[in-house]
Order: C-alpha cells, then sequence, then structure tokens
C-alpha cells in the first residue's frame, strides 16, 4: 500500500463520523424548536394620558411572522402603583378564535394571562388582539405597563407537526401611562376643569382612615343621557351621552366624537331653520327622513345624494300607496357579527338597488335597512323600498351593493349561491303589508371593494389595489369610536385589522371562483 | 501485494473516468427523453415596449415555461392579480415556485383561456425585488397533446400593485410563442 493511502483512508473515516454526528446534532435542535417568530405589543404603544378614576385601556396584540396562526398566548403584564387591574378588567378577543375564559392570575402589580383556542386553523389569526385590559387610575403618577418577554409564550397551528407548535417570541413592545388630577384639590365644582367635579372621598369601611378627612380632589364626570328637542329640525329629539347635558353636542368642537342618535316626536317643534325639509320616505318604509335644502331648491325636491339625511323610525310612515311595487328584503353585510360590529350603523352603509324585469331597469340609492337583527351569528337588516317609476311585479330580479361591497344578484327567494340565469323570478305586490319577505341572507353582500385600479373609488371587483389598501391601515391598527366610519373597516368593528383581511381573502376566493 | 497496487492504479484511473463519462452520457440521455417534445422554435416577443416600465414579465422555458418577473428598480410589491391568456394549448397545471407566497387564488379556467393567480403579500413591508433580481413566479403544465404552436401572454387584467402608494406599477411583458414541435 501506497504511504498515503493510511491516512486518507482515516481521514475518510472520520469525515464519515463527523457527518454523522452532525445529522445527529441537527435533528436533536429541530426537536421542540420554534416554527416561527412573533411580536407582542401594548397598544396604543404612546403614552396614555389620564386622571384618577378614569379607566385605563390596554390591548395585548399578537403580530406573527410567516403566516403562523396563533392558537394560544401566556404572557406576564407588569404596571405601576397609580394603576389597580382586577379579573373582571381583562377580556379575551373571541374573534380570533380564542376561548370566552382566560386564565388570570394577578400579583401585586402584575398579571398572568392565558388565552387559548380549539378552534380550527381557518379560525385563527397571524395577527390581532388577544386580550384587553382595563385598569383603574388609582393616583397620580407616571410609569410603565410592560410584557415580560422571559415569561411570554405563544403557541401556534403548525402544519408540518403536530408536536412542534411553538412560535417564538421574538419582541414584546410596552407602553407608558400618566395620571393626573388627584393632586388638584378642590372646595367646590366650579374649581375642578370642564368635565370634572369636586369629589370628597369617603372613607370605607374597615379601611385605616385615622378619624382623617381626606381632601376633595377633581374626579371626572360620569357620562349621562342627555335629550333636547331640536333646534334645528320640527319633530326632531336628539339624544346623547355627555357629562355637561348643557352643551350642545352638535355646535362643540368635539361633535364629531359625540354620537347623537335622532327619533321622531311630534311634540318637538322647536326647530326652526328655514331650510329644513321633512317628510316620510319615499323609498324606505316606517322611515322619517329630514334634511336641509339647498336655497334653490324647495322642499318638493328630493334631496340629492350627497347631502346629509337624517332618518328615525316612524311607523305611520308607511310605503303602501298601492301605486308602486314594493320589495320587502332581507339581507346579510358579509362577516358583520352582533358582538363586534359598534361601527355598523345603516346609515353609513346605505345600499344601492337596482330592479330588472322585463328589459326595464331602475335603481335606487341611498337605500336604508330599518330592522336590524343581532341575535344570530351575523347581524341581517331588514327593509322594504318602494320602487316609485318601475311597473313590472314578475319575473323581477334584484341587484344590491355597499358602500364597500360588491353587486349580488338575487332572483329567488333564500337563495344560497349565485343565480347563474338571465332575468329573475321574484314576485312582488303593490302594497308591504302583501309583497313577500324575500330572504337573501343566505347569500350575504360580499365585501372589500374600497378602492379602484388607481383610484380611491370602489370600481366593482375585489382585487390586489383592495388587499393593498385595507393592508396599509390595518398595519396601524386604524381605530374609530363606536358610530363611527372607516372605509376599510368591512365588518364594521370600529378597527382595521386582520379580521378585514381574512374577509377580504374570502370574498376574492368566492368572487375569483364565480367568475372563473 | 505490491503487484496488485500496482494494477489498481494503473486501472482504476480510466474504470473512474469512464463510469464518469457513463454518468454525464446517461444524464444527458434522460433529459432529452424528458424533453420529447422539444421546441424547435422558441420566439419571444416584446409585447410593449414602452420605455419607463418598472416590471417586467418574461418566460425561462427548459422543460416546462416558467413565468419570471423582474425589475428594473427596487420595488415593494403589495399584491399581484395575475392573468396569464393562452391560445392553442391545454394548460394542465400550474405550480407555484415558492418564492412568492402561495397565492390566495389559482385556477386554470378553460372556459376562459386564462390562468388566474391572486397573490395578495401579507407581509406589512410587501414583497421586495432588487433590481436584476429575478423572482421566477410559476411553472405551467402544458398538454402534451400539441399538434400546432402555442402561446402564453399576459392578458391586460393583470395588476402588479405597489405596497406604498396601493399604485399600479407599469409593466411590460413578453409573448411565449411556441411554432412547432420536434417529434
Amino acid at each position: 500500500m501506497k504511504k498515503t493511502t493510511i491516512p486518507l483512508l482515516i481521514l475518510l473515516i472520520v469525515t464519515l463520523f463527523g457527518g454523522l454526528m452532525l445529522v445527529k446534532q441537527n435533528q436533536d435542535t429541530r426537536k421542540g424548536a420554534s416554527f416561527a417568530n412573533t411580536a407582542l405589543k401594548l397598544i396604543p404603544n404612546t403614552t396614555i394620558e389620564r386622571r384618577v378614576d378614569e379607566i385605563v385601556p390596554v390591548k395585548v396584540y399578537y403580530y406573527t411572522e410567516s403566516g403562523a396562526k396563533v392558537d394560544g398566548v401566556q404572557t406576564e403584564v407588569c404596571w405601576g402603583s397609580h394603576l389597580s387591574l382586577d379579573e373582571s378588567g381583562v377580556v379575551v378577543n373571541t374573534a380570533n378564535g380564542f376561548n370566552s375564559s382566560p386564565i388570570v392570575v394577578i400579583n401585586d402589580n402584575c398579571a398572568t394571562l392565558v388565552a387559548t383556542s380549539q378552534q380550527a386553523a381557518d379560525k385563527l389569526k397571524t395577527t390581532g388582539e388577544v386580550f384587553a385590559l382595563k385598569f383603574r387610575a388609582l393616583s397620580e403618577g407616571q410609569g410603565p405597563i410592560t410584557i415580560k418577554k422571559e415569561s411570554s409564550m405563544v403557541t401556534g397551528d403548525n402544519s408540518a407537526s403536530a408536536i412542534d407548535k411553538e412560535i417564538a417570541v421574538t419582541a414584546v413592545e410596552n407602553t407608558t401611562y400618566k395620571i393626573t388630577g388627584s393632586s388638584e384639590t378642590c372646595e367646590t365644582d366650579a374649581d375642578c376643569p370642564s368635565g370634572y367635579e369636586c369629589y370628597q372621598p369617603i372613607c370605607s369601611p374597615g379601611e385605616n382612615c385615622l378619624d382623617v378627612i381626606l381632601p376633595k380632589y377633581c374626579r371626572p364626570i360620569v357620562s349621562q343621557n342627555c335629550t333636547r328637542c331640536s333646534t334645528v329640525f320640527k319633530y326632531m329629539r336628539v339624544s346623547w351621552n355627555a357629562t355637561d347635558c348643557s352643551k350642545d353636542p352638535i355646535s362643540t368642537s368635539s361633535s364629531a366624537e359625540i354620537e347623537v342618535s335622532r327619533t321622531y316626536d311630534a311634540g318637538c317643534i322647536t326647530g326652526n331653520d328655514p331650510l329644513q325639509c321633512s317628510r316620510c320616505s319615499k323609498t324606505n318604509d316606517n322611515q322619517y327622513v329630514w334634511w336641509l335644502r339647498e336655497a334653490n331648491k324647495t322642499c318638493d325636491d328630493d334631496p340629492v345624494a350627497s347631502q346629509t339625511i337624517y332618518r328615525a323610525f316612524r311607523d305611520e310612515c308607511s310605503l303602501s300607496t298601492g301605486e308602486w311595487p314594493v320589495l320587502n328584503y332581507k339581507v346579510q353585510y358579509a362577516f358583520v357579527k352582533p358582538d363586534y360590529s359598534k361601527c355598523f350603523v345603516p346609515s353609513d352603509w346605505p345600499l344601492q338597488v337596482t330592479v330588472l324585469s322585463g328589459g326595464m331597469t331602475k335603481t335606487y340609492k341611498d337605500v336604508v335597512p330599518t330592522k336590524i337583527n343581532r341575535s344570530g351569528d351575523f347581524v341581517t337588516a331588514e327593509g322594504s323600498l318602494l320602487l316609485e317609476g318601475f311597473d313590472k311585479t314578475t319575473n323581477i330580479a334584484v341587484f344590491m351593493k355597499g358602500p364597500k361591497h360588491l353587486q349580488m344578484k338575487y332572483a329567488v327567494n333564500k337563495q344560497g349561491g349565485r343565480y347563474n340565469k338571465a332575468g329573475g323570478e321574484l314576485t312582488l305586490t303593490k302594497f308591504v303589508e302583501t309583497s313577500p319577505v324575500y330572504d337573501f341572507t343566505a347569500y350575504p353582500i360580499l365585501s372589500g371593494d374600497v378602492v379602484g385600479k388607481n383610484s380611491n373609488n370602489p370600481d366593482g371587483v375585489v382585487d390586489g389595489y383592495d388587499w393593498t389598501e385595507v393592508k396599509k391601515w390595518a398595519k396601524v391598527l386604524e381605530t374609530v369610536e363606536d358610530g363611527g366610519y372607516i372605509k376599510s373597516d368591512l365588518d364594521g368593528s370600529c378597527q382595521v385589522n386582520s379580521n378585514d383581511l381574512y374577509q377580504l381573502r374570502k370574498t376574492l376566493e368566492e368572487k375569483q371562483g364565480e367568475l372563473y | 501485494m505490491k503487484k496488485i497496487n500496482n494494477m489498481i492504479n494503473k486501472n482504476l484511473l480510466p474504470i473512474i473516468f469512464l463510469s464518469f463519462v457513463v454518468i454525464v452520457v446517461s444524464l444527458f440521455s434522460m433529459t432529452s427523453l424528458k424533453n420529447k417534445t422539444p421546441m424547435l422554435e422558441n420566439l419571444t416577443e416584446i409585447k410593449d415596449d414602452q420605455k419607463g416600465e418598472i416590471i417586467t414579465f418574461s418566460w425561462e422555458n427548459i422543460e416546462k415555461p416558467v413565468l419570471v418577473i423582474t425589475a428594473s428598480e427596487e420595488v415593494s410589491i403589495g399584491a399581484i392579480d395575475l392573468y396569464i391568456g393562452y391560445k392553442n394549448v391545454e394548460i394542465t397545471g400550474v405550480t407555484n415556485l415558492g418564492e412568492l407566497p402561495e397565492p390566495a387564488f389559482s385556477k386554470v379556467s378553460q372556459d376562459n383561456s386564462l390562468v388566474v393567480l391572486n397573490y395578495l403579500i401579507s407581509e406589512d413591508d410587501g414583497f421586495k425585488i432588487l433590481p436584476g433580481q429575478s423572482v421566477r413566479v410559476v411553472e405551467l403544465d402544458i398538454s402534451s397533446q400539441v399538434d400546432q404552436g402555442y402561446e402564453l401572454f399576459i392578458d391586460q387584467e393583470t395588476n402588479v400593485v405597489d405596497n406604498e402608494t396601493v399604485k399600479g406599477l407599469t409593466y411590460k411583458s413578453e409573448n411565449l410563442i411556441i411554432n412547432s414541435i420536434l417529434e
């Protein structure tokens, strides 16, 4: 044998063993390793400023990479001595698939929170809210609210393995608070800022107050129900919640944030705006409408779509004139759920209804359902539409779309999917009472059309432009107060988040499946 | 023993060389067999050769047609609605090559002669393509029952959406035209 043969053989054997060891080591480290990364964040991430006794709201969000869907979150949140939290202040977000009963263990100023899910993967989310925390501000001061990364653990659905479910918590984002108010001692309410009252703390039984009278301080006035007749429109009663009912909710600078509801009240005759017009709706059954006419118009002219029209239920406003057919309908706006749709306000989500029969078509804009049912899994909306100017009563097809929705065709009662024939099979009468109520809720009005191709207006299709637009707002969790409106908030939850993106994806899948 | 060693040294090298030649020839033969229908003529043409397009759709056609995206500048894509039209051929399957995420919707629509793929990019920052970088998107399975030439092209319904501006990124595309088939 050559001199080099033996060293070569040894080298080969060593390499072989080395390779085998490396293979084994690789397998060992893979077992139990996390299959994705996530970040836990406290929202808002800016300083939360509140006064003593007010609620300090904080939400815990997860942002998971690689499309991994989260089915369990355990975390520890800690806060300063100026705040308190009890178990009732922890609410888990069931819309993201978590069970409604979290495990909450509070020790001193830290809480261990656990949320789990038994839902299938398609009900889970990659990004979203897991906990909503409501701290109470106890005393003046400031400090951080933090997530302990080392005590946090996230699990998720791993399609590659039923065992390796851990998602690594690679980052946490904390927030801060600033509580003011307790040091502002006062004698009377006049010493306190607007919206606050001078409060005398009372020593609770068992509390060691040493017979010392605690100083009075300013605390927020609990809001109350306010109501009065409108000063603009006759027969209109306005209602709102405020700490001070003497302040006009409409003329104040913060009116945009105050939700004002309106009802018909024949006793209200204080409205004195010379341009005011009001009457029963010509299109929506049991609805009274108010608007301010333009200077060159009369109240006989219908308001144009761009004008603000106020609406209220009025039983006496019946469409049963007997002259035109009436469409009694029941629809479902896709994905709008009863518990998470504080921003589904029918007047902000008006329908455009087109009817077709025998070559005749007519379109009605600004159609607002008058009855909302929140008792089922999804919100349903009902209404009656007078088809003024449309004299057909048989073989009718109805096309409906909302402000961020695709146009859906309805041609039969209880339609459960796409109607693939021309025309329709609906039959109407000219009276609300006798015209059939057509139930289209099994085929919801699909949402997701928020922008067009290089345009800010919907274009009748759901595509990549809509996805990118909704994602832009979901990235920053764009949020409005209850009753508000965001175009990209597809489920009316008052926030643009991963639920809206999921919803848009489902719409795209369904519609593309129908078209192609 | 020395004799044996000399014999091994004398014979081993030619045997190794011969084995190597046999393996290379076998591999080459197998590849040729797989390409039983190689393209006699493989022509591409620029459909839209206007200046200034940021995205280019082009084709690689080794065994199967593969659609490739390149960019002339750094882009961040929020979504792609991809519509691939075809003529004189049956598309039997479409395979996402994994460089882009799985499409939200993927279908070969025989009725419309279109391959439809909707890519919705979940990442906040979109899908980045650097200048000169090639992204292999999909591979198409073509029916073996192709008698005449066929054509693949990017349908004008296709959108490439910029992640930041939510506007369409301009694109140009090459058509893949196969004139005839080698039997």
